[in-house]
């Protein structure tokens, strides 16, 4: 699991330079969520479910952006 | 992302911890007629359990997409690039607060988070811990 969010950040990362301010500052919150907690098997389980929890409302907040997008186009 | 958005995907996160947890049971059953009637849908199972209270249901329902000629005009410079063919099927998650008849009461919002609860659900509902439990314990012995 840690490998993934270890991925999984690399990726939130790279998508930071192409949205905007909104969208950003929920990433940040995540990568940074992520960075603090990288030894999962020392957190008790509500760690490990708030970082869930974090990436589903990124997961819904880059859907909406996506959304918008493609009613721009 | 509103904060009514926000505290739906909260309780959702909750759902889906709390059914991995095997706090919530779902149990698996036929789809009421009322979600049978229409022939440009289609429900294979509907997954229920009771939680605070109150009657939840889960499912996925397919449903045919075919917009009339008009519609699919307007949009058809758009539907080339992606290479949309009409008609087709696409699906949704549904998550419904029903009452003691089965009737909708409210359904949530379609938002990130379904797909993982339905996920669990049905791993949950397959009795897929036990089985792969009994593989591996049959592959020991």
């Amino acid at each position: 699991m840690e490998a993934e969010l270890a991925q999984c950040s690399a990726v939130l990362e790279s998508l930071l330079n192409k949205v905007g301010r909104n969208e950003g500052r929920s990433i940040s919150k995540l990568v940074q969520l992520i960075s603090d907690n990288k030894n999962l098997t020392d957190q008790p389980k509500d760690v490990v479910w708030n970082i869930f929890k974090e990436l589903t409302r990124v997961r819904e907040t880059l859907r909406n952006l996506q959304k918008d997008k493609q009613w721009e186009k | 992302m509103t904060s009514e958005t926000e505290k739906v995907i909260d309780a959702i996160v909750k759902l889906i911890r709390e059914t991995q947890e095997g706090k919530i049971i779902w149990s698996p059953k036929e789809p009421p007629a009322s979600l049978t009637l229409d022939a440009n849908t289609s429900v294979d199972i509907v997954y229920e359990t009771a939680y605070k209270k109150r009657s939840l249901r889960l499912y996925e329902e397919n449903y045919l997409v075919d917009p009339g000629w008009l519609e699919r005009s307007t949009t058809r410079a758009f539907d080339e690039i992606l290479g949309t063919k009409y008609p087709h099927w696409a699906s949704h998650i549904m998550l419904e607060i029903t009452d003691d008849k089965g009737k909708t009461l409210w359904t949530f919002p379609e938002v990130s988070g379904l797909d993982d609860l339905l996920e669990s659900v049905e791993y949950q509902a397959a009795g897929v811990k036990a089985f792969l439990d009994e593989i591996v314990g049959d592959k020991a012995s």
